[in-house]
């Protein structure tokens, strides 16, 4: 098998060109960091600031997404946002740090707080009030994101890996990917969670569609999109789930049936009653033979073709 | 050959970098990064344990992460993390780069290795105990994604975006031809490809976004006749001839451009009411050209001849409109009471058609007597018109002190309409016509949160006036409850269940569908931050039955698919100092249509024996275990596959 291997190395050339230019622009004029600028100004101007005790803390957020985002005109500057969640801190730092008398977020009012300036962008599938994840006591921002603790390498601010976080309340899905002998891989560079479901999407919609509307499996699967000349299923005239499980199955190529014969002719029957959709194979297909009981040995191009009425190619 | 490998030190070249980078501050920088290398023990079928686990040995980058805190010359976020980058199967690289109010860069790869090879698929030679199935593959598919925001967070965002999937590889396939079918070599190289441009508006209360984009799809394909394929899989003489092929050479090529608009606009009125209307255009066109050349003793039964070679070219075009659009409004009818209602459509129709030209060579009648060379030319038409239109509806009131309820009705209607293409059908019925159904759900759901404990539930109900396929449902039941306990840091409590039953009414079709599921988990810390004991237990259960016409004798027979098993899992976190360790056991059997058993193991050691510097230990192991059943492979799928990864972990 041959590959082209120019490709591949694309996103590590652009990572190491910006890291090369950041490193020797970093090297040219450096960049005082958060602590010391805070220190800076708190020796100057005899002002506690919230990094001279929450050293660590205003360190790290220097990289925070809230650090730098920019309200109004204003340039972010780290040491200057703490008040935007925590309102102001004179009578903590006045009363030694008395943790109550600074506002923290917890539970469904805290995020409501988040909600406060989050609310006003979202998406246009996204709901806060409605959607599957709506703002209650049960599930709110502070149950996935963290907004000091997160994981590093998940986006959002997530306070775990998209999979074990989705675990805490959807066991019997995280079961089985993890159990189930024929699954997607999960997390650890493959996909996740967040790959095909919106988790602040509106009821009926927690599955993310392609640019184009279609099931987020054409996403990775792209070559099964189509359109083919002699389409299989089609929207209102089934979908990939059709015939597959999405996350882990106890059959080969994650087919809702063990047996393929029996999955096909689940359609492929005519057996009386409403018109249905699916036609009946004719007579030779003998399933008494093990030629036949795999009924894509022939009709391999099960899922479209653009050469064979019968997708046998 | 694996070019992942020759990627790593171009992975690894950014950490350089960034040491350097860090050097020239003077200070820490929050990197991290594991690399090692895995070997891989396995026993029984090889083929089966790709199919399913697929790590392989080799150089493996299992983690790489750096944020940068603070600027980074010209950045002021700069963000890179990947992970399992090497032996595979799967990788990920990621990059996140910007500067306040000027851009935002987005870029992702992801590698994925795709191997099949069941023993019990597409394989008419498992009872003669020929392993492994005649569809295989052997392939990688690699997505690049690059998106470019600029101004973001001001007026008027401008959006530059490209994506790239690229699937390749070997496979094995086969062809039926002149009665009987072939083994076939088969080598695939698709490249999806998309462009796109938006902008994006944020004017006050109102927000907006348009991307145009465009796609544009190639798929090659050449399948050849596999050495020593030629007897194909029916061996016996057919009207006293015995079907070989000498040669089988297919080519297709398939060029797919489809242009893509994305529409949306949302705005907040008064506060209280949100308004949110969506578009989507995606128009595809396809052309495909297919040529075959074939020799060897074949028989038609549609030309009633023989024959000793066969000639195909296929010319193909087909069309698809597709478009979606949405309206939806959320009020604000007191606080924290929200109703929201909306409407949601999407059509698509397909018109395609091929001109099929079959060259027959040297073809004799079965009476044998020479009649030449028999050309058949077959146009084929088909068409598609399907259209899907959703109202719904629905009531949410969030903080009625630690309960939530919400209630909703939704009503999909679905269109079909196919024209039957007269080249495929064999047996009239079934292939086209008008096909209607309308579908009304209601239901709701509960949910409560207090001291550490949170229970959810909710109900949906589904009731449809008629199937289109014969699997779609009358009616349908889903049950969900969720409950979780925590208490203080010590204990955490699970339990979840969720059921499904879907059936019809209809005595001639006869479906059925149940699928249960269970599962509780438990996790006791008793030290904290030390030593953290976890389980977890469930049982699993689907049933799906349904009347079916078996084609070899028209008789109408039951058939039903079994799952029934349980899994469980037991699990360790231990952390002193600098060591950590964690480990799981995990086991499930599933007693259903395929009867198997999985064990599974997962130990993870870490030792940092340099404040920065540390050695990784893991062994996985994966045991599949295959009982006999019909039609299935039984033990001959049997395998038991150990990796042991031995890495430094690096945190400067």
């Amino acid at each position: 098998m041959k590959h082209r291997s120019t490709l591949p190395l694309a996103p590590a050339a652009l990572t190491a060109a910006i890291l090369l230019a950041g490193a020797v622009a970093a090297g040219q004029t450096p960049t005082p960091t958060p602590t010391e600028a805070a220190a800076k100004v708190s020796s100057a101007q005899e002002l506690p600031k919230c990094a001279d005790c929450h050293t660590e803390l205003v360190q790290a957020f220097a990289s925070n997404p809230h650090a730098r985002t920019p309200h109004g005109e204003k340039k972010p500057d780290p040491n200057d946002v703490c008040t935007t969640c925590h309102g102001d801190g004179t009578k903590h730092m006045e009363a030694g740090g008395d943790a109550s008398l600074i506002h923290t977020l917890k539970g469904v009012a805290g995020a409501q707080d988040c909600l406060s300036c989050h609310a006003k962008t979202p998406g246009p599938h996204d709901s806060f009030a409605t959607g599957v994840h709506a703002n209650t006591a049960t599930v709110n921002c502070l149950t996935c994101h963290s907004v000091h603790k997160s994981v590093a390498k998940s986006e959002h601010l997530l306070a775990k890996a998209p999979g074990a976080l989705c675990a805490t309340c959807h066991a019997n899905q995280t079961a089985s990917f993890q159990n189930k002998p024929y699954s997607h891989r999960l997390d650890r560079g493959g996909m996740t969670c967040l790959d095909c479901h919106g988790p602040h999407a509106r009821r009926g919609e927690a599955v993310k569609m392609t640019v184009q509307g279609d099931l987020p499996c054409l996403n990775c699967h792209a070559d099964l999109r189509g359109p083919f000349v002699f389409q299989h299923v089609s929207g209102s005239g089934g979908d990939c789930l059709s015939c597959h499980q999405n996350h882990g199955s106890n059959n080969p190529n994650m087919l809702q049936w063990a047996r393929v014969d029996q999955l096909c002719l689940s359609c492929h029957s005519q057996t009386g009653g409403p018109k249905t959709y699916g036609s009946q194979p004719p007579s030779f297909h003998d399933l008494t033979l093990p030629r036949y009981r795999n009924c894509t040995t022939c009709h391999v191009a099960v899922h479209g073709s653009n050469v064979s009425p019968q997708l046998l190619k | 050959m694996r070019k992942t490998h020759r990627l790593l030190p171009f992975v690894l070249a950014p950490a350089a970098v960034l040491l350097c980078s860090a050097l020239l501050r003077a200070q820490a920088i929050p990197f991290d990064i594991e690399l090692g290398y895995r070997w891989v023990d396995v026993t029984g079928n090889d083929q089966m344990y790709r199919t399913q686990i697929n790590d392989r040995p080799g150089l493996l980058l299992r983690s790489l992460n750096y944020t940068s805190q603070g600027p980074l010359g010209f950045l002021d976020t700069l963000h890179v993390d990947g992970s399992d980058i090497g032996a595979g199967p799967a990788g990920q690289f990621r990059l996140q780069a910007g500067q306040t109010n000027v851009f935002k860069l987005t870029f992702v790869w992801r590698e994925t290795d795709l191997y099949s090879a069941l023993p019990a698929f597409a394989n008419p030679f498992l009872d003669e105990g020929i392993i492994p199935g005649q569809q295989t593959w052997n392939r990688s598919r690699n997505i690049y994604d690059a998106t470019l925001e600029l101004l973001p967070g001001k007026m008027i965002t401008p959006l530059l975006g490209y994506t790239r999937n690229v699937y390749q590889g070997p496979g094995t396939t086969t062809y039926h031809v002149g009665g009987n079918e072939f083994l076939l070599n088969e080598q695939v190289q698709s490249v999806d490809q998309l462009y796109r441009v938006g902008l994006g508006f944020n004017y006050g209360p109102v927000k907006a976004g348009f991307t145009q984009g465009w796609r544009m799809y190639t798929w090659k394909d050449v399948a050849a006749l596999s050495p020593g394929a030629g007897s194909g899989n029916f061996t016996r003489p057919i009207l006293g001839q015995t079907i070989t092929a000498d040669a089988i050479v297919g080519t297709q090529n398939n060029k797919i451009n489809t242009p893509v608009t994305n529409a949306w606009i949302t705005g907040n009125l008064f506060g209280r009411l949100k308004l949110t209307g969506t578009y989507i255009k995606a128009d595809g066109s396809n052309e495909t050209k297919y040529v075959e050349a074939d020799a060897g003793k074949f028989l038609s039964f549609e030309i009633a001849r023989f024959f000793s070679g066969l000639g195909e070219t296929v010319n193909s075009r087909s069309r698809t409109d597709y478009w979606r659009a949405s309206a939806r409004a959320e009020l604000t009818l007191v606080q924290n009471v929200d109703l929201a209602g909306g409407w949601a459509e999407n059509s698509r129709v397909l018109d395609g058609q091929a001109l099929i030209s079959t060259l027959f060579l040297n073809t004799v009648t079965y009476a044998g007597q020479s009649t030449g060379d028999l050309l058949r030319e077959v146009t084929a038409r088909t068409s598609v018109d399907d259209m899907t239109r959703v109202f719904d509806a629905g009531v949410t009131a969030r903080m009625l002190g630690p309960f939530a309820v919400n209630a909703g009705w939704s009503q999909t209607q679905q269109n079909v309409t196919a024209t039957p293409d007269a080249a495929s059908i064999v047996i009239p019925g079934g292939q086209g016509g008008r096909f209607e159904r309308r579908v009304n759900t209601w239901g709701g759901g509960a949910s409560y949160s207090q001291s550490g404990l949170t229970l959810t539930a909710d109900y949906h109900h589904d009731s449809a006036d008629r199937p289109i396929f014969r699997t779609d449902y009358i009616n349908r039941d889903r049950y969900n409850f969720r409950g979780v306990w925590n208490f203080k840091d010590f204990l955490k409590l699970g339990a979840f269940f969720r059921e499904t039953h879907a059936d019809d009414d209809i005595v001639e079709i006869g479906y059925s569908t149940k699928v249960r599921e269970f599962e509780g988990n438990i996790e006791i810390t008793l030290l904290k931050n030390m030593l953290t004991l976890r389980g977890s237990g469930g049982e699993f259960l689907t049933n799906r039955k349904i009347l079916v016409r078996v084609p070899q004798d028209f008789d109408i027979v039951p058939t039903e698919q079994q799952e029934f098993g349980h899994n469980w899992e037991g699990g360790i976190h231990f952390q002193w100092d600098r060591l950590s360790l964690d480990g799981a056991y995990l086991w499930m059997n599933n007693n259903g249509s395929i009867p198997f058993t999985v064990d599974r193991v997962r130990v993870l050691t870490e030792y940092f024996f340099l404040q920065n510097l540390g050695l990784d230990f893991e062994w996985l192991q994966d045991k599949y275990n295959e009982r006999v059943a019909f039609d299935q492979a039984g033990p001959l799928a049997d395998y038991n596959g150990n990796r042991y990864y031995v890495g430094l972990h690096w945190k400067p």
